[in-house]
Parts: C-alpha cells; structure tokens; sequence
C-alpha cells in the first residue's frame, strides 16, 4: 500500500493570509469573526461572519483576475499558489500531465450566479458576463490553467462535506495511481446566498459561535485551503518536507432525514468505527479529533455522544477541539481548512483550541481544548465533517513514521467493478428495456414540444422528459422533493430493482450513491435566491434551502432507498455522469463499497435553458449554419442541444455480485480521467490511451462524448480518426444527439454501452449528413456482430476527459 | 360497567361511571393497561417485502422509527384487522387490540420461501398507553432528551433504569397519547416512573377509549362494522395504497369496493341522553329510510348523544338532517369536536 | 322538503367535490378524488400531510374561494369536510 503524505499547505481564512498567520492566531484562541458581511446585514439578525480581508487577495492576483474572476475563484488561486511554493515542488510538462486536480466547494461561482440572476430578475435571460463564472467546474478550470495540471480531476459538491471528500478521492487517487500527485484544496466564498439560508433555517447565532459553549449557533465563514499530496517515496526522494501522513478515511450517509442528523448517532458512530478500521487503529492510538462542531444544537451534542460513546473510556483523553469559532463554518471548504489544523496540529505538536469558549453546552462533556493551544504530541488524528442529507465523512491523519498496524491485503478480481444493473430516465425512454428499444431503433428524445422553455427564447429544441410522473416510477415518498431529486430517487429505484439488488440491513452499510450532475439543483436554487431577492429574509423558507445543495439528490436517494454506504455528487459540466461511474469504481475497488449506484442526473428548467442560451453555447450559435440541432461531429456542429434524466448503472464488486448471484451485464475494466488547461481538447486523446492501456484490451467499439462544441470535439475526433487509422474495424458511434446534452448523456451512452455487451448489439447514432473529418461512424443501423469491448467518453466545456472501457465480463 | 358486548350503546350510567376517567383523558391525564393487544415481532430479509404483500398500506414508504396505521385482509378481500406497524430496517413490531388478536394471527402468515420470523411478544411484553393533554411532555420526563419532540406516528427507543422502553405516539383519543412497549418483568418500573412523574394520572379502561375514539371519528375496528361493511364505506381509504400492483385480498378487495351501497358520517342528535341502538333505522328529513347506526355513544363534553352511521352514498353529506328512533339530528363533520390538546397547537 | 333535502345534499357533494380536486391538484398527490374520503384527518394521521402543505393549503383556498383564511383557527383544515363547513360559514 502506497502512503501518502502532505508536502504543502496554503491556508487563508477570516484568520489569516497564510497558513502560518492562520496557524498562529489560531493557537492564541483568537476568533476572525467580526462585524463584516460583505452585503448590507440590515435584514439579517447578525452582520458575524468570518471574512478573508480583501488585502490577502489584491496583492496575490493580477488586476484582471482581482476585476475578473467570482470571489471563490480568487480564493483558491491564492491558497492553492501557497500550497505549490510551499510544497517546493517543481514540475515538467510530462509530470504535470500526471498531477491531479481535486476540489471541494458547496457554492463555487454562486456570488456570480446570484449576480447573473439578479440581473435576469431585472432585465429577463439576456448575455451578462457573469453567467460565464457561475458553472461549478469554471474554478476546477481556472486552477487548471493557472497550476497546468492535467491529470485525473474531481470537483465534489457535498455541502459541508465537499472538500473533505475531495480529501478522499484525492488519497484513493494517489493510493491508487489514477494520479502521480494530487494538488487538493477545498474553497467557499462568502455568499448571502447561504447566509439568508442558514437565518432562515435559524442556525445562526448572533454572537461569534461558540462550538460546543454558548450561545447555541453557527457564524458562517469563508475560506481556502490547499494541499500538496504525493507519494511518501516521491516526497523522501526531491526531499521534501513531510507535514503528515493522510492514512485513510472513511464515508457514510445517515439515510434519515434530508437536513437533520439522525438523533440516534448510529451513523456518526458507525463513521468513527470504520475510519479507525480502515487504518488499522485502536481507539486509544487517537489522540486527536478536529470536530465539525457547527456550534449548532442538533450538532454537537450528536458528535460530543458519538465520539464519547465510540472511544469510551479513551474519551476522556483525547482533545476534542472545533475550527469553527475561529474561522466560521466555511461550508464546502471546511473540510480542507480543517485538514490543514489537523495535518498542522499532527506536525506541530501543537493543539488548536475552540475559540469563544465560555463554558460548557449542556450535554458537552469532552475535553474541547477551550481558547488556548497546547503542546500534545498527536501520533494519530481525526478531522471529520457532516453535512445536509446525512452526509458524513471523516479522514485519518499520522504522524509520519508513526507506526500503523498493516492492513490485510486485498483480492483484486474481487473486488472488480461489475455491473448488475440500470435505472434509466431519459427523454427518448424510461427503463433498461425501453432504452434498448430506442437504441435500436434510433429514436430521438430532442423535441420542441415542451414547457420547458421561456416565452420569446430562441432556443426550444431540448432532450426534456415529457410526463414525468414520478409516482408510477417509484412507491418511496418524492412527492416533495424537486424535479432533480425525483429523478435521481426514480433512476436509482429503477437501477436497484433492474439490479435485483434489495438492500438488506447489512448490504445498506456498504451500499453507496455517486451522482455526477453539470447544473444541480438549478430550480431550487432559482427559487430560493428569487425568494431572497424579492422579499429578502422574510420570503426566505428555510425549507427550500436544504434543497439548494448539490448533494440534496443524492440525499434523497439514501434516505428513500436506505442506502447507508458513501454518498458523493461531483460537477464537472457535462463529463460529469461519466466522472461519477469511474469514481464510483475507484470506491468499489478500495472496497469502501460493495455495490453503489452511479451515473448522472440533470433537471432541465426554463432558466437552465435560457442560461446556456445567454452564455451562447446552444445550436445554432456556435458555428456556421442557421440549423438548429444536435450534429455531433458533422461539419454542421453548432453547438449543444441541452437535455435532462438520470442514467445510472448498480456497479457492484465482482464478490458481492457472485456472492449474491447477480447476473453480471458487464465488467468497468478501466477507467481514466484528465484534464486540459484550455479547451482544445488535447486531453482527449491522452484520457482514452491512458484507458485503453490500463484495460489491456483494445475496443471493439467507442461511444463518442461530443457535446456538439466544435471545438472540444474535434479532440475527441482526432483521436478517433487515429484509432480507426491502425485498426478499421473499430466501430464508432454517437448516440449522444438522441438523449441531448447533461450531466447524465454520459451515463445514458454507459447504458448503451453495457446493453451493447448483453445484449450482443452495436448501438447506433442518428445519420449524419455532413460527416465532419475522417471518422467512420455507424448510423441509423447497427452492423452485424457483437462488441466485447465498448469505451464510453465523456467530455466537457472545461476540458474534463473521462473514458471508461467496459466489456464483457467471464461470468459469475 | 356494563360494556361486555361491543354492541352494546355506552349508556348514560355507565357514562357517569367512567366520568372521572373520562375527564381525566379529556382535560389531565389518564392511564389505560393495554398488555392483552397482540404484539407481533416481524423481523428478517424479507420482512418489509412481506409486509408489503400481506398489508394494504405502503411498506416502502414506512421509515425507521415511524408508525403506520394499516390493515390486512384475507385472500377474498374481506377485512381482518387494522393494525399499527411500527417501522425498522428488517423489523417491525405489530400492534392490534386484543379481540382482533386472531385475525391478526390470520393476516401475518409468511410463505415457507420468505425470509421471516414472526414472533408472539404476547404476555412477555406488557403496553401501556397515557393520553391527555397533560402527557404532551411525560415520555421526555421519564425517558430523556432522546424522546423529546416526538412526531406524531413516530416511535423510539429509550432506557429506564435496565429496562428497554419503545415509546410512541400515535393520536386515536385526539389528545397527546403515546404508548410505552417494554418488557412484562419491567412493568412495574414503568409504571412507577409514570405515577412519580404524573402522580394525578387516572387508571382507564378500554372500553373508555371506545367513547374517546368515537369522538374523534378513531377507527374502532370491533364497534364500527356491525354489518360486516366494507372498510372503504367506513372511510378508511388512508390505510390503503392504491397505487400498489399486488397486495393480498386486493382484487375481491376492490370488486366489492364498487358495490359497496353506504358511507359512513358523523351524526350528532339534538340534545339527548338516549343512545340510539345499533342497526337502528335512520331517517332523513322527508321520513326516508337512509341508513343505520353502527356506533353510539353519549358525549359528555358535546352533552348529547352522537353516532357513526352508515348512509346510503348519495344521500351522506354533511348538513343533512336525519331522525333516528324519534330523535333529531344532522350528519356533522369529523372530529365531533377539537380537543384540548388540539385546541393548544 | 324533499326537494330541499336533496339541493342541499347535492349542493354539499359539489362543494366537497371542488375541495378534492383542490386538494390533490395544489398538493400533487397521486389519487383520485373517490380515493380521499372527506371526514379523512388531513395532518399527522390519515394522509399525513405536512406543515408545507399547510400553507400551500391555505393559499388555495384563499385563491379558490376568493376569501381570507384566519390562521389561528385550529377547526378549518381538519378534513374536507371541516374546510367545507369553513367556506359555507363564510358565505353566510
């Protein structure tokens, strides 16, 4: 087992600019919570917050960037540039291919979302600049720019969990190889957005928060916080410096309660006991918890009872302290800013303390480190977060030397990734069956014929599901939920039963949810800034809110499915399906699940469409040619025509599906992503190579990403036309123009692809009638024959590549 | 106590019997024994699938900790018993008053292929209901933070000394009530924490929850189906999942549904003090034959006699003035009235 | 009389029949309307709406009926029958 170790940290909150101005007012006990929310508070019962001081930024960027770029970008870049000089690392062209990019962020370009909505509140859908800087992936891709670094990439969207479970993937990235090295960060910015969220929820406390003492309450904060990680052995070998080593981590979801924590704790226990087993530890080998410690009261009498309970009499000796009273609870980031207390506290032998600490919360009886750092020699260390949904992730942080217990290894025919089954919802079918039959078919779901679209736009052509009726497609209890998470909930309900796959108490621990989504929940999110925008905090309905998270999906589906094992949403435009099944394998194959459900899911909303229109990447506007239509890779190509569902596949470790005699549709034999820091699609080619070596086995057959930008495809159809050079019976096709473009076009082509090798078929695309380059693709029929071996892409805007090679697997 | 035949109307006498109970449910608190309900544990793989089929409500739908109030039927279709689920992962705990204990036994009857155990927790376990409006808080007094705030159909498990309680509440008086399962050996122990925590509480009988249920138009499964109707005629289409492919009894279930001639309503007479019999003849306005009682009582808070009637269909709609043995009356809303606990709210 | 009798049942049936649909088109529930029975509890029991449902209720029939619903009357919303008992009160 590869270790691997932190060898750079950039830190910047309300409490410093760099990790080391953070680090010491951090250990003083002071609190950078002060009277400064960067719109007018008038409204709002408290003006606390916890802000990073506008200097820290003007003098790291340039002017554009400092005009430019969303507040949540400028973090980043800042941060990330300490981890990189920090770290001392120096990288060739060859390395930083093979240097990842992995984020956590709960609002990414939301300030400049709100920005861009205001003004459509105003003025209705029209071009406005800051519509370019509100997409998630626009900061994964700045970064790339920035830094260079083209490797695997992940921007994971879990609300308060996001970059600790960017933490995560990073670790099973290195561990792994599917990276080299990973530069990880986790970054929000402040955003009234969240702060008319959380006072209408009632969670904030109008004194600075006191974590686990009074008064009861959160301060919201922002923030960034990045991370060099790399191979232990790499790092001894450029002689860098070790902070700590991250030794593992564990994933859960309550499946209780869309927002609160399950009272019983059962889950937050459960995620304690598996983050101690998946390093081998004792509960006495802990010496240190970095809490999540919101400061609120569902939470820290939930966690103070967990950790009491799960380190019994140890309890009592391990330091408990909470960030938050000196940072404000910096949402997606503060998985990463918490990181970076506990790698420094690890390294250090210095304690942070929990600021604003009076005195104890009824209930609170753990040592919190009250106010005052203290010297502690900590040989192992714990950061955990929680988050809506029931969200729950902790990471392991040692000491570098410090001894672990070696892990039993693993059986890696065991544990790989099979899949068992689908749930498909998408415009042109509902179910496996129905998919099949309009793959072979060739019937398109693009219509004009849709309420989806405002008056007076020019674009109506949409892939949108006509009669959705989610309640002939599940009996569990959507009725509430938002368009995105009734067809999440309905596609997974699909894939499990397709699956044969009812989850037994057992079976729900290890079970988990990975959705990959490019808009989220665009209509909760519309609504509930329109509800801020028009009636301020007094139209804001605290229900709404828990809906705005990304992660709101994902949530549902555990809780409706009792789906208890990792819950994860990550955003990387339309790659973003794709991205969400090469993930879900990694977990399967590190064995922190045995089955999960993966794929992607988008909503389509008149706002999304008038969004995308404004930011001008619909057809017609791309290219030459007034016709409007989805034409990938012909010579007509103007751009992307959007379209909505959810298409998920049951991957399942090849145990679990033999143990339980599954029937096995086919095998994820590899996967690979990567990225470019422009848009000419250079990863493309890089991504399916890297794939096609890794599976050790040629494709009979590849299911085109393109997404109908010319630019970006003409990547994917060079490399294509070189595959086809060598090999000419290599087929191609692209049945992404029958679904239109999402987040889960990808997932739906992994569908075709998994029932081209069951069902012994090449899946087709539409005819084409001005061939674009040299590519051979089939049209309208598929040719004789049966596919062993089909690569799916998937491809997006900001230069994400995805492959993934799926082929027939040997049985059960 | 005159109440041995369930037919039997609640007479005024008996009424002033139960007054102190009564007023004890209505406006404090009172204590009811309910240990002869049968209690079934189902527990295993396939548990909730077979709920699912042998139930009419919908088991996917049924978190932990949450209570569903359901029914099960016979493979014809005909009603057997209405039963309270309390919800788990893999295991669930059925709840039904004691004279339906049989039917219960009838409807939980796995197949030999699914994966299920069902337990008598019968004289092993002993249940105890409060209901008042002054029970809103006991079970977090007694019980602790883990039980506070507890929804209404919802359920949890607490410590009493080393004693585990299930505590839940459900709402069939129409005031706070919630009922405590726990083990036969540690009754006692419950009991003295409830009396130590509520000294005033008032010991009830079942048969008072008769009335109590009348009021507030609660399903009486034994009271309100003299001639053996149709639960839909009584109006019980919320224990039934309509949108669900197969359940057993389903299709003999629904056949007779369509044919089914009554409703049932609410039916309060101008003051009164005699209770109409069961079966009696109603009349409408115009000396109509109508329908007929199912279920009487006198009210002592509305202070005149009240009933549950079955109406032909087209003729039950609120408003509508009936006579029933000489005395006058008008078919009324449910709840009879708002009870003091819901009145608060 | 008789033809009293049956105007006013008649008149009943159509008014709880508007409040069904209501109901169920406002609040998206999946049944038809032979499926509610009109004396069945709106909240905690019987359909177990909830506290958001609530207050889509009440918008509803404030914009069905033209009318202002008093919030802290606890009667109203109890089942259809009682909102219907509410709307006849308010017409007289």
């Amino acid at each position: 087992m590869v270790k691997v170790v932190v060898t750079g940290i950039g830190l910047l909150t309300a409490l410093g600019e760099n990790k080391d101005s953070c680090w010491k007012h951090t250990l003083k006990g002071e609190s950078g919570i002060g009277h400064n929310t960067p719109w007018p508070a008038d409204a709002y019962p408290t003006d606390l917050v916890g802000a990073v001081s506008d200097a820290a930024l003007s003098g790291k960027l340039s002017k554009r960037d400092q005009r430019r770029l969303d507040r949540c970008h400028k973090l980043a870049l800042v941060a990330a540039d300490e981890a990189l000089s920090d770290s001392g690392i120096q990288l060739d062209d060859a390395q930083k291919a093979k240097t990842g990019l992995y984020l956590g962020t709960s609002l990414g370009g939301m300030t400049s979302g709100m920005e861009y909505y205001r003004n459509v509140l105003k003025h209705g859908p029209s071009r406005h600049p800051r519509a370019h800087f509100y997409p998630f992936h626009i900061c994964l891709d700045i970064l790339c720019r920035a830094t260079g670094f083209s490797g695997a990439r992940s921007l994971v969207a879990t609300a308060c969990t996001a970059s600790t479970l960017a933490a995560a993937q990073a670790f099973e990235a290195v561990n792994s190889g599917l990276a080299d090295r990973v530069l990880l960060g986790g970054v929000d910015p402040l955003c009234e957005f969240s702060f008319a969220g959380f006072s209408a929820m009632k969670n904030v406390s109008t004194a600075r928060c006191a974590p686990f003492s009074d008064p009861i309450g959160l301060s919201l904060g922002e923030g960034a916080a990045f991370f060099m990680l790399e191979r232990e052995e790499d790092a001894i070998r450029r002689g860098a410096r070790i902070y700590a080593e991250m030794s593992g981590y564990a994933l859960g979801a309550d499946a209780y309660h869309p927002t609160a924590p399950d009272p019983s704790g059962r889950n937050q226990k459960r995620l304690l006991r598996e983050a101690l087993g998946a390093t081998g530890l004792k509960t006495e080998d802990i010496g240190y918890i970095n809490a999540h410690g919101t400061g609120t009261q569902a939470n820290d009498i939930c966690e103070t009872n967990a950790i009491r309970e799960v380190f019994g009499d140890h309890a009592a000796k391990i330091a408990v302290s909470s960030t938050k009273g000196a940072t404000g609870h910096t949402l997606g980031a503060a998985g990463c800013v918490e990181l970076a207390m506990t790698v420094m506290a690890v390294a250090t032998g210095e304690l942070p303390p929990t600021a604003n600490f009076t005195q104890a919360r009824e209930g609170c009886d753990l040592d919190y480190v009250p106010n005052q750092g203290r010297k502690a020699e900590i040989k192992h260390a714990i950061s955990q977060n929680f988050a809506f949904g029931g969200n729950n992730a902790a990471l392991v942080i040692s000491r570098p030397g410090a001894e672990n217990t070696a892990l039993p290894g693993k059986d890696m025919d065991d544990l790989t990734p099979v899949v068992t089954g689908m749930g498909v919802i998408a415009p042109n079918a509902i179910g496996a069956d129905a998919l099949l039959a309009a793959l072979k078919s060739g019937t398109s779901g693009l219509t004009e014929d849709h309420d989806l679209a405002l008056e007076g736009q020019p674009t109506r052509l949409a892939g949108a599901i006509r009669d959705f009726n989610p309640a002939k497609l599940t009996r569990t209890k959507i009725r509430r939920a938002d368009r995105l998470g009734q067809l999440a909930v309905c596609a997974a309900d699909q894939a499990l039963a397709h699956a044969k796959l009812r989850v037994s108490k057992e079976m729900a621990e290890r079970t988990g949810v990975f959705i990959g989504t490019d808009r989220g929940p665009a209509g909760s999110c519309e609504s509930f800034y329109r509800e801020i925008a028009t009636g301020g905090l007094r139209d804001a309905d605290p229900k709404d809110f828990p809906n705005t998270v990304l992660n709101a999906c994902s949530g549902l589906v555990s809780v409706n499915l009792r789906l208890r094992g990792p819950n994860i949403v990550t955003t990387v435009g339309m790659a973003s399906g794709a991205q969400a099944i090469a993930l879900g394998a990694q977990l399967i194959q590190a064995g922190k699940a045995d089955a999960i459900i993966v794929g992607g899911c988008d909503e389509l909303t008149p706002q999304v469409l008038a969004g995308y229109g404004a930011t001008r990447q619909l057809s017609p506007d791309m290219g030459e040619g007034e016709a409007q239509g989805l034409f990938l890779h012909e010579a007509r190509a103007n751009g992307a025509v959007l379209g909505e569902g959810a298409g998920f596949l049951v991957l399942e470790s090849k145990k679990s599906a033999r143990t339980r005699k599954a029937r096995i549709l086919a095998e994820l034999a590899a996967y690979a992503i990567g990225g470019a820091p422009d848009f000419s699609g250079a990863s493309i080619a890089r991504t399916m190579e890297s794939c096609i070596s890794q599976a050790g086995l040629q494709p009979d057959m590849i299911l085109s990403g393109a997404i109908g930008q010319p630019g970006i495809d003409q990547g994917e159809r060079q490399a294509l036309e070189q595959l086809q050079a060598t090999r000419p019976q290599l087929q191609v096709s692209a049945p992404g123009s029958l679904f239109g473009m999402s987040g889960a076009t990808p997932a739906f082509n992994a569908c075709a692809a998994v029932l081209g090798l069951s069902e012994g078929f090449f899946p087709a695309g539409p005819e084409r009638l001005l061939p674009a380059g040299n590519v051979r693709m089939i049209e309208g029929k598929s040719p004789d024959g049966q596919p062993q071996s089909v690569l799916v892409n998937g491809l997006s805007i900001g230069g994400t590549a995805v492959s993934l090679m799926f082929c027939k697997s040997d049985g059960v | 106590m005159t109440m041995q035949n369930a037919n039997t109307p609640l007479s005024f006498e008996t009424v002033q019997e139960m007054s102190a109970a009564y007023d004890a449910v209505r406006s404090r608190i009172g204590l009811t024994d309910i240990s002869d309900w049968a209690k079934l544990k189902v527990t295993g793989y396939d548990a909730r699938e077979f709920l699912d089929r042998v139930l009419t409500g919908n088991m996917q739908q049924l978190g932990e900790n949450e209570i569903l109030h359901t029914m099960a039927l016979d493979a014809d279709g005909n009603f057997l018993t209405d039963i309270q689920v309390l919800g788990g992962f893999e295991d669930f705990i059925l709840l039904t008053p004691a004279d339906r204990a049989d039917a219960l036994a009838a409807a939980i009857k796995p197949d030999a292929d699914e994966e299920v155990e069902v337990v008598d927790l019968g004289r092993d376990y002993c249940l105890i209901r409060v209901d008042g409006p002054e029970s809103a808080d006991l079970p977090m007094a007694i019980l602790g933070g883990a039980v506070a705030g507890m929804r209404i159909m919802a359920f949890a498990e607490a410590d009493l000394g080393d004693a585990t309680v299930t505590v839940g509440r459900i709402g069939t008086t129409g005031e706070y009530g919630y009922f405590f399962l726990t083990d036969a050996s540690s009754r006692d122990t419950l009991l003295a924490a409830i009396r130590a925590e509520a000294p005033d509480v008032v010991d009830c009988t079942a048969d008072l929850h008769r009335l109590l249920q009348l009021e507030t138009r609660g399903f009486n499964a034994s009271a309100d189906r003299p001639g053996g109707e149709h639960p839909l005629e009584a109006g019980l289409h919320w224990m039934v999942d309509f949108q669900k492919p197969e359940f057993v009894g389903k299709d003999g279930f629904f056949a007779r549904a369509k044919e089914a001639p009554h409703h049932m309503v609410c039916i309060a007479l101008d003051e009164t003090r005699v209770v109409p019999e069961t079966k009696t003849q109603i009349l409408d306005g115009d000396g109509n034959d109508v329908g007929y009682v199912a279920n009487a009582a006198w009210s002592p808070t509305l202070e005149t006699s009240i009933c549950l009637a079955y109406l032909k269909r087209d003729m039950a709609a609120v408003g509508l003035p009936v006579s029933i043995a000489g005395q006058s009356g008008r078919v009324v809303s449910a709840p009879f009235f708002i009870t003091k606990s819901n009145s608060a709210r | 009389m008789q033809q009293t009798v049956l105007a006013l049942v008649s008149e009943r049936k159509k008014l709880v029949s508007t409040i069904k649909d209501l109901v169920i088109e406002n609040l998206e529930l999946d049944l038809e309307p032979h499926q509610v029975d009109e004396d069945c509890p709106l909240f905690g029991v019987g359909l177990a709406l909830d506290s958001i449902d609530a207050l889509q209720l009440v918008l509803s029939v404030e914009r069905e009926f033209d009318m202002t619903v008093p919030t802290d009357d606890v009667t109203i919303f109890r089942s259809i029958n009682t909102i219907a008992d509410f709307i006849e009160r308010s017409k007289d």
